[in-house]
């Protein structure tokens, strides 16, 4: 059907229709399965779901240039590429990431730039047995440097492909080192570098899906646990084809969340699972909240981040436990801010990520503070005004993976004014009594309830500017679910949630997004109900999560289209 | 009357890029129908315009004495189209803001956050008038814009390929818009003095010569890759195939059609996330937005008027925008309204963002009006300087007439209280399209927008349908010129 469209009329034109198909033969867009049914596996049968291509990330980008040749390319990427568009909740979901001109303008010239850079001579001597410029010798070079550019083995037609590089360097008199550089230049330009390539038609396989083969389960593992290519033992058992087993996966796995390069994907999670590249921009009126000072936004980000890492990074602790973490981890500034006691600082554990000093902050004996909850990441959602159902929607959204539709008709969407006798609470329970909303609203607002004693930089308040007193009991109800429980705190909110089995099963949902570069659908329900086995039956830590993600079925496997 | 016909010639010479005559691919014949037959078919050109907010239907019923009126000045090039639904861009779980500007030019639901629900309009014209790809020199896509929300592609981006995906990012500043159309001056090939520099072109010819017989690979059902991944890697070998041409064509130096632009200073209002604290809105005065417009209007013109730029999507404020904006708005010698959204609103950050006039849509709405008159107006600005009269083509008529441009937003009301009112009713004004569809009116359609855009793309010879391949398709017969 489409071959006759696609195929064969590219070769001489400027530029021109993309070779797409015609919308009927791709469209299976995924549906979503709805909050609570998303590990429902009705046919036991595993769907690995539709696959595409995967343009590398910068940070990726940034790391496969670094593991290849040796080179920090990292400055010149984010100046010269464009950004990532963040879809779907994650900046790595495959469907968004295209590529303009200006990314095959920015990949040439960072090639240049990256061989440029590169210890040539190293690594010519390190992939081919000679040092001239023959067909023969680039020959050499291409296929042992490709096996691990590209994450696997060059094929025939690829090496023939660029051996004519070495001809026009010999034409111009240049030796073996130009050729060299000019073809790796060619090659951290091609499909194979750029992309996450996965075979989706295999004739040899029967069946509507196929267990990924070693290169491509060793891509995948390591751009899912470090966002980095396979090292050279994860490519020796690629090799070997001895990537198919539970014991040979989680192995792997195991061994290289020990590797730093671990910690700063799992980073990379946590800043799009709780948006936090929008404290970077993030402002607040200057009247109404003089005090706000746009280093907090970082500062902010900085101690969830930190939050994050000491939490999961610990083997004796659940991921949830990000939720009701008694410590945090701030710069004197956001201390000040939060106002939390000096005396509570204990030693600096490091700097954060921008060399703002941070201190650790023991907060049993801080009532108010603890948790997630009670950052500054999650505080400023709802703008100035914190907004209740602002804030109501996203702790539903990001914790609870709850999803809610438009207002139905007839209800008016302007917002009230809180005045004295008027609290924004006083609002939100009109709403929550009201038969009209409480649809929709008894599912995210009663959570919202829990953070009211914060305003809209995180401080902590009693009463609001119009002198309202400010409560902190409400309810928690997780989606798909008729029962409701009440809390009395905001720190016995953050128990709730992470204790909560929904919590759990919504960061893990969150996380297998993450690694698959996708949203979810309902044909995903017997892989996820896998891994939520696996993951419940561990100590619940973000290693256990990772290996329960990539020994689940659908991980290690694709469709055949 | 139609002066003769409108489907394309078979091998109509075309100016292209700097002073290169170019032959058009093959397309139906032309069969002539009166005494104008000798005139050339223009440049199929299609242009995407979208503002963001919506144009509520009760004022849109105000039809020229309305915000409207600043539209007047080009009112006999425009058709004003009213009753289109966009009801089935309605995605679940997804603000209408969202789903009102994903159907923009689409007419259907969106995939999620990051595609459309398929492709737009001008995406459509593109695939069909030239099927081998567009002259060199022209820009496959090119979309800009002057917009701040930007928590999802679809609140600014309105050009999308086949598959949903973005056909092109918008700029979003004159620097970038100056060195997408003109700061790429080709390097000149065969000329070159500096034996240095002739010889890094030729070692950079053969690396993109590699590259590209690798993509062609992956894009050939031999990769072993489906159906959607191949799309993908076709669309990233039209890209490298534009980049090389950047690199290596001969451009007459003098900049051809183009003249010697001069590169545009910097801008007065924030880009990339700092435009978007986080949804909160942002201060910017009448001044500042519209001088950053206006010039970027006055490229992105510069660049469709000396065949750059064929396709493309321009975008004035985001959907569900969110400014705060002061500054005394006078239209022709009248003061139309003294913007000052925060006072007036009483509040601050998104709540004193104009985007909550639409939220309390009732009363005078005169804050609505006065910025939906501005939005008009500055759209109208750019629609102005296609209909340069000293660009008119060889049949007469000026790049605004001869071109399919389709104006809209992204919905009847933006109360967010009624979807389905909500993405009922939602303006579209197009353009004659070179006498094909009727131009100086008003008209109440009463259809859904994918009726709207498959009459405009029939009209226009394009064969595939939007939409579900099995719905009947309902001719929009009032927009066609008899």
């Amino acid at each position: 059907v489409i071959t006759g469209a696609c195929e064969g009329q590219l070769l001489d034109r400027a530029s021109g229709p993309t070779g797409a198909p015609p919308r009927d033969v791709i469209d299976e867009d995924p549906v979503p399965a709805p909050p609570g049914l998303e590990f429902s596996c009705p046919d036991e049968s595993v769907d690995p779901g539709p696959s595409l291509v995967r343009r590398l990330t910068i940070d990726e980008y940034v790391a496969t240039v670094q593991a290849s040749i040796g080179v920090d390319i990292r400055a010149d990427a984010e100046r010269l590429l464009p950004i990532d568009l963040r879809a779907d909740g994650f900046s790595n979901t495959a469907a968004a990431l295209i590529t303009t001109i200006d990314h095959v303008a920015a990949y040439e010239e960072l090639a240049r730039l990256a061989v440029e850079r590169a210890d040539l001579a190293s690594i010519a001597a390190e992939h081919a047995g000679c040092a001239d410029p023959t067909d023969a010798c680039v020959r050499e070079l291409i296929t042992s440097v490709g096996q691990k550019l590209w994450r696997g083995p060059p094929t025939e037609q690829e090496i023939a492909a660029l051996v004519p590089i070495a001809g026009v360097v010999r034409d111009e008199g240049e030796d073996f080192t130009v050729a060299a550089g000019l073809t790796l230049e060619a090659m951290m330009q091609s499909p194979r570098f750029l992309y996450r390539i996965e075979r989706e038609r295999d004739p040899t396989t029967v069946g509507s899906t196929r267990a990924l083969d070693g290169w491509e389960m060793a891509s995948r593992l390591s751009y899912f646990v470090w966002g980095a290519p396979p090292d050279d033992l994860l490519m020796e058992a690629a090799a070997a084809d001895a990537l198919r087993t539970d014991a040979e996966v989680e192995a792997h796995v195991r061994r290289m969340l020990d590797d730093d390069r671990a910690r700063g994907a799992s980073r990379r999670f946590a800043s799009d699972w709780l948006r936090l590249a929008r404290l970077e921009s993030m402002a607040r009126d200057g009247a109404r909240f003089p005090m706000w000072d746009p280093a907090l936004g970082l500062d902010m980000r900085d101690e969830t981040l930190a939050v994050f890492e000491s939490v999961a990074w610990d083997p004796d602790r659940a991921l949830t436990d990000i939720f009701d973490a008694e410590e945090t981890f701030v710069s004197g500034r956001l201390a000040a801010h939060y106002g939390l006691p000096a005396d509570d600082a204990l030693p600096a554990d490091g700097l954060a990520p921008e060399g703002e000093a941070q201190a650790r902050y023991d907060l049993t004996e801080v009532p108010e503070r603890g948790g997630l909850l009670t950052q500054g990441a999650v505080l400023t959602i709802g703008g100035d005004e914190s907004s209740m159902v602002g804030r109501g929607i996203f702790l539903l959204e990001t914790f609870l993976c709850g999803h809610l539709d438009s207002p139905p008709a007839g209800v008016d969407t302007t917002r009230p004014e809180v005045a004295p006798g008027s609290s924004q609470r006083s609002y939100s329970e009109a709403r929550v009594a009201n038969p009209a909303c409480a649809g929709c609203h008894v599912q995210m607002e009663p959570i919202a309830w829990g953070i009211e004693r914060f305003d809209a930089t995180g401080a902590y308040q009693l009463e609001d500017e119009h002198g309202n007193a400010l409560r902190e009991d409400g309810r928690l109800r997780a989606p798909g679910s008729a029962t409701e429980t009440a809390y009395a705190t905001v720190a016995e909110l953050s128990t709730l949630l992470a204790a909560s089995e929904r919590t759990r099963d919504c960061v893990s949902l969150k996380a297998t997004q993450f690694a698959l570069g996708r949203r979810l659908a309902a044909t995903d329900g017997c892989s996820l109900r896998d891994m939520r086995d696996r993951y419940a039956a561990s100590v619940g830590t973000w290693a256990d999560l990772v290996v329960a993600i990539a020994t689940s079925p659908g991980f290690r496997a694709i469709r055949n289209e | 009357m139609r002066k003769y016909s409108k489907v394309f010639s078979r091998r109509t010479m075309l100016r292209g890029a700097g002073t290169i005559a170019i032959g058009m691919p093959l397309l139906d014949a032309m069969r002539t129908t009166s005494v104008y037959a000798a005139a050339p078919e223009p440049i199929a050109r299609a242009l995407n315009v979208f503002f963001g907010l919506g144009f509520p239907t009760p004022i849109q019923t105000e039809g020229w004495d309305g915000p409207l009126a600043a539209l007047a000045p080009l009112r006999d090039k425009l058709l004003i189209v009213r009753g289109v639904d966009q009801l089935r861009a309605d995605e679940e779980g997804s603000n209408a803001h969202y789903d009102g500007a994903a159907g923009a030019f689409t007419a259907e639901m969106p995939n999620g956050e990051a595609l459309a629900g398929g492709p737009s309009l001008d995406q459509l014209l593109r695939y069909h008038a030239y099927p081998g790809g567009q002259p060199a020199g022209v820009i496959p896509t090119l979309c800009m814009g002057t917009y701040f929300r930007r928590s999802r592609p679809a609140r600014y981006i309105h050009c999308w390929n086949e598959d949903g995906s973005p056909a092109d990012i918008p700029r979003e500043s004159p620097e970038q818009l100056f060195t997408r159309v003109f700061g790429d001056a080709p390097a000149m090939t065969g000329g070159e003095t500096d034996p240095a520099v002739a010889r890094r072109l030729r070692y950079r010819r053969s690396v993109l010569d590699s590259v590209v017989g690798q993509y062609e690979h992956y894009r050939s059902e031999a990769s072993g890759l489906g159906v959607a991944s191949r799309a993908r890697i076709a669309d990233h070998l039209d890209r490298i195939r534009e980049h090389e041409l950047r690199v290596f064509a001969v451009r007459d130096p003098s900049g051809g059609d183009c003249g010697s632009p001069t590169a545009p200073g910097g801008s007065g209002v924030p880009h990339g996330s700092a435009a978007d604290p986080d949804g909160d809105g942002i201060d910017i005065t009448l001044g500042a937005l519209t001088t950053e417009w206006r010039l970027m209007a006055d490229l992105y013109a510069l660049g469709v008027q000396c065949d750059r730029i064929r396709f493309g999507g321009v975008t004035f404020q985001a959907a569900g925008e969110r400014i705060r904006m002061t500054g005394r708005y006078e239209h022709e010698g009248t003061l139309i309204y003294e913007f000052d959204d925060q006072n007036d609103l009483g509040n601050t950050g998104a709540g004193g963002c104009s985007h909550e006039f639409w939220h309390s849509y009732g009363g005078a709405n005169t804050q609505l009006r006065a910025h939906l008159h501005l939005m008009l107006r500055e759209i109208g600005y750019f629609l102005g300087k296609l209909d340069d009269p000293d660009h008119r083509e060889e049949n007469g008529l000026t790049i605004l007439e001869n071109a399919m441009v389709t104006i809209t937003t992204e919905s009847g009301d933006g109360r967010h209280e009624d979807v389905p009112r909500e993405l009922s009713g939602v303006f579209h004004a197009i353009t004659g399209a070179n006498e094909r569809f009727r131009t100086g009116e008003i008209v109440d359609v009463g259809a859904e927008g994918l009726d709207l855009y498959n009459t405009m793309l029939g009209a226009l010879g394009v064969t595939r349908r939007l939409g579900p391949g099995d719905r009947a398709h309902r001719e929009v017969t009032a927009i066609l010129r008899s």
